[in-house]
């Protein structure tokens, strides 16, 4: 008795599977704001902030752009993007007045962490643009991409 | 009244809130599946390739299980669905925590808040109704 139970739950569940999967990609299909889903999501698609690692050193190349590295002050010493500011994430809202004279809101500021799909960058940039910032970008890859690129570094 | 009459008004009532919340959370998904797949990347648990069909498919899913659980048709699948996907929430949301991660819970859609105490008890909720629906139902059938 259980066991026919068991595939009955089995055979609804994937009849509802399919039914609305069947439409669900039907839907999408023909919806305006569909999305492709065969590959990844660009990086425009997950935050239009974000910049892929030639982006961002395009940008370091170009000049004119300040890279602001919001990991632990340690790891900055360690290594970090040749010139780039330190202010760490946790510390922001005590130390921005401190960096505010460095961070002109007419500048391009690139921001970094660790690695991929940092948070921290986000949370920096968000709290730069409620402050007034528009040219803020934040580097996706972020410090592990750079130096494995062996792009330009400091310590 | 009679135990089995507050039982089956208890658990009519239980099926209308799941599926009404089930079908809320798929419909406000639907309407904006890129939302819903960058709420899935910052779960950081599945393959960046995946993650685009898991946004299309899941809120049809989760609407699909709600409005048959409350119709009344393949009942015991929808609600079999409906813990499967509770389950998966649940985990996915705690094993983020673990990891330090805050990200939108994502869960209903541009009316999300953030990953905390209260999606974890929500999804606890779901995930405890589901499987008594299901105990409901199944020995329903078996009787």
């Amino acid at each position: 008795m259980k066991t026919g139970i068991a595939r009955r739950l089995g055979a609804e569940a994937a009849a509802i599977l399919l039914c609305a999967g069947a439409l669900g990609l039907a839907f999408n299909a023909l919806s305006p704001r569909g999305v492709a889903i065969t590959r990844p999501l660009a990086l425009s698609e997950l935050d239009a902030r974000y910049l892929t690692a030639d982006e961002a050193r395009a940008r370091f190349g170009a000049g004119q752009t300040i890279f602001l590295d919001v990991r632990r002050a340690r790891l900055f010493a360690a290594g970090h993007v040749a010139g780039a500011l330190n202010l760490p994430a946790e510390e922001f809202t005590k130390r921005f007045p401190e960096f505010a004279p460095m961070l002109p809101r007419e500048t391009g500021i690139v921001i970094y962490c660790d690695s991929k799909r940092c948070e921290l960058s986000r949370q920096v940039a968000d709290r730069l643009g409620q402050l007034g910032y528009r040219s803020v970008k934040i580097f996706y890859h972020g410090w592990e991409e750079w130096k494995k690129r062996g792009w330009p570094t400091e310590q | 009244m009679a135990d089995g009459t507050i039982k089956s008004l208890a658990s009519r009532a239980a099926v209308w809130l799941l599926g009404g919340v089930y079908i809320t959370a798929g419909a406000l998904k639907i309407a904006d599946p890129l939302a819903f797949a960058r709420a899935i990347m910052d779960y950081d648990l599945l393959p960046e390739t995946l993650v685009p069909a898991a946004a299309v498919l899941l809120p049809w899913v989760e609407a699909a299980a709600g409005a048959l659980a409350i119709a009344g048709r393949w009942r015991a699948g929808a609600l079999t669905l409906m813990a499967g996907m509770s389950a998966i929430f649940l985990a996915a949301s705690v094993t983020a925590l673990a990891r330090g991660l805050s990200p939108e819970c994502g869960c209903f859609g541009p009316l999300s808040g953030r990953l905390g105490a209260m999606t974890l008890m929500v999804e606890v909720t779901t995930l405890a109704a589901s499987v008594w629906l299901l105990r409901v139902e199944t020995r329903g059938r078996a009787g």
